[in-house]
């Protein structure tokens, strides 16, 4: 698996007539365009910060244009595989830097990026209850078996069958039958503590 | 069989425990966060099942290894939407002209007798769930009092439900539309995280829950 930098040595542009730079330029938002629309469609139901994309959106468009610059044009043919290269390439630098900087935060013990208040208005108690409750759940996952408990964990996060089947290369029956007995493992294990979910 | 209401109180539950984690500063424990490497084997579908799920178990034990995995997740849908699309309907096509040739086959030379038909379990399409569209997550005072969503196809009705970040509900309602404005005499704290989400109903019953939304109410200086 290569998940290293695209360099500018390939070029994805072929067969396509000669453009001018503003054409080059439309041509290649319009690639972005359709590229960033699915890749926003696909994060949105699960927080995907717009952000996030948009940064690695612009490094993709950067490299579109070093790609070949000489060979002005040619973009017509722009290749979905190498745009979505690019994308993952630019993805995990981003990706990198954000790790190297929380590393140099701990390090330092200085500002961190999580942000500071998480106080309840409401009511602290229920707000204990419910922290307490999620340690619970913790514990109960971690004697779930492995094949039932990364389905588990998926589905509390907020993910849905057809979305960890997809992932998982699974038939819908399958992730059904996983999810539906690691979550009746992770019941039990917690009606035995006392705790009725 | 699961019950909705306890995959709900589940799954705040859950999401109580990664926020806490988060705020906290450490995840789940793990010596090291999850390679980069090993989650564009999950999402790429490389690498052993073992594997796979063995880096999701991790990732989902931490929420800043979930939204690493989701940027990859969302740019590999790229890759997969339209010719799924296209291999999916050949796939179908095929299937069906071979299962009407096995009909004919089959049905032609019997006696008709009565069969038991069996109706398959309502499985929700996941890209059926309500995209939560506003508040930002960081929104003004003025931004965290609507709600809005996007329509999802055949819903019957809309619950929005505001959460405190640890799970706790701070406003609960049902509505029609996709809109939701809270009432004069609730207000969000300033300078506190909140959740919300939204749990579509249809008309047969089910319902689908949207992912948790943050949504942290800056203070107005």
């Amino acid at each position: 698996m290569s998940i290293g930098r695209v360099t500018s040595n390939r070029d994805p542009f072929a067969g396509a007539s000669e453009m001018s730079p503003t054409d080059r330029s439309a041509a290649i938002e319009r690639v972005l365009a359709r590229f960033g629309e699915v890749a926003r469609r696909a994060g949105a139901a699960h927080g995907l910060q717009g952000q996030d994309l948009d940064e690695v959106l612009q490094e993709v468009r950067i490299r579109l244009w070093r790609v070949d610059a000489s060979a002005s044009g040619k973009l017509d043919a722009l290749k979905s595989s190498y745009v979505y290269r690019a994308a993952l390439s630019a993805a995990i630098d981003l990706l990198r830097r954000r790790r190297a900087r929380r590393e140099d935060s701990l390090d330092d013990d200085g500002d961190h990026d999580a942000p500071a208040t998480f106080a309840a208005p409401a009511s602290a108690d229920a707000d204990t209850l419910a922290s307490d409750a999620g340690r619970a759940v913790e514990t109960a996952l971690t004697m779930v078996v492995p094949s039932r408990r990364a389905v588990v964990r998926m589905y509390l996060a907020g993910y849905e069958r057809q979305e960890i089947a997809s992932l998982l290369g699974w038939s819908e029956a399958k992730t059904r039958n996983l999810l539906y007995r690691g979550l009746d493992d992770l019941r039990h294990l917690l009606t035995a503590k006392g705790i009725h979910p | 069989m699961i019950t909705e209401t306890g995959d709900a109180s589940l799954r705040r539950a859950y999401d109580a425990l990664l926020r806490a984690r988060a705020a906290d500063g450490h995840s789940s424990g793990a010596a090291a966060p999850v390679s980069l490497k090993s989650i564009l084997a999950l999402v790429e579908g490389t690498g052993s099942e073992n594997e796979r799920l063995a880096t999701l178990d991790a990732l989902m034990a931490d929420e800043q290894g979930r939204r690493e995995f989701e940027l990859l997740r969302a740019l590999s849908a790229t890759q997969h939407s339209a010719p799924q699309t296209i291999r999916s309907w050949r796939l179908t096509a095929t299937v069906a002209t071979l299962a009407a040739a096995a009909l004919l086959i089959v049905v032609i030379p019997t006696v008709r007798r009565p069969q038991r038909v069996e109706t398959p379990e309502p499985v929700r399409d996941a890209s059926r769930n309500a995209v939560l569209l506003s508040p930002p997550t960081e929104a003004t005072v003025e931004q965290s009092r609507t709600f809005r969503w996007r329509a999802v196809p055949d819903a019957r009705i809309y619950s929005v439900e505001v959460l405190t970040a640890a799970g706790a509900p701070v406003f609960t309602t049902r509505v029609a539309d996709t809109t939701l404005t809270l009432p004069a005499d609730v207000r969000l704290a300033p300078g506190v995280e909140h959740r919300w989400w939204i749990v579509t109903e249809f008309s047969d019953g089910t319902q689908l829950r949207s992912p948790l939304r943050r949504l942290f109410v800056r203070e107005t200086k």
